[in-house]
């Protein structure tokens, strides 16, 4: 398989494609550790438990209008669930290009954070909610 | 025990008028959006989205009936 290099990563919030603001993304899936050891072995026995999943996003804050800013604050301050969707490129979904979605809530959100003299980057972590996680390859 | 209810989602078209692409449609267009009325609403507030209104329907022209009260003149 050939090695892969992350250049124009497909990355939607609540269906607007903030790909151009997108300078990270990080999909993490787990699931609880059920420790399941009985007296019937030497070691540890492990099963899988509740899936536990969000996205990370590192964005380049924009405070325009329709642009970060105003897309994250009102899904953090109205509780809404909100679609992700995340793409290794912005090419249509295939076997190579496959699209990960999920429902999402937004618990924490940091709208200015920096130094002076950086750029203001504000990073995201979307909680997905329930079993709302896919990967979908057509 | 019963099912979670997940919520219900409405389908609306709106024209785009924010710096994004929205289901890839981008500024100036028009896109048909399936969301929970929710995240609708944060999309329009963002300043993405507006939604496009139906025509406004002209209500028909009243008919004024004329009628004569028999001295000669006409009565609306």
């Amino acid at each position: 398989m050939a090695r892969f290099v992350l250049k124009n990563c497909f990355v939607e919030i609540n269906m607007s494609d903030i790909s151009d603001h997108c300078s990270s993304a990080e999909i993490d899936l787990s699931k609880d550790d059920i420790d399941i050891t009985n007296f019937g072995g030497a070691g540890r026995e492990h099963a899988a438990g509740l899936q536990d999943n969000s996205i990370v996003l590192n964005l380049q804050q924009d405070f325009d209008a329709s642009s970060i800013d105003s897309i994250f604050f009102p899904l953090w301050d109205q509780e809404t669930e909100f679609t992700v969707t995340i793409r290794p490129t912005s090419d249509v979904v295939a076997a190579d290009n496959p699209e990960f979605t999920a429902t999402c809530i937004l618990l924490e959100y940091k709208p200015l954070s920096g130094d002076v003299g950086s750029l203001s980057e504000v990073s995201v972590t979307c909680m997905v909610q329930r079993d709302t996680f896919t990967r979908a390859t057509s | 025990m019963g099912a979670r209810r997940l919520p219900e989602t409405v389908t609306k078209r709106f024209k785009v008028i924010g710096k994004h692409k929205i289901a890839g449609v981008a500024k100036g267009g028009e896109v048909t959006l399936t969301m929970t009325p929710g995240s609708m609403n944060c999309l329009i507030e963002s300043g993405a989205i507006e939604e496009i209104s139906a025509p406004a329907v002209t209500p028909p022209p009243v008919k004024t009936v004329k009628k004569e009260t028999g001295n000669g003149s006409i009565r609306s």
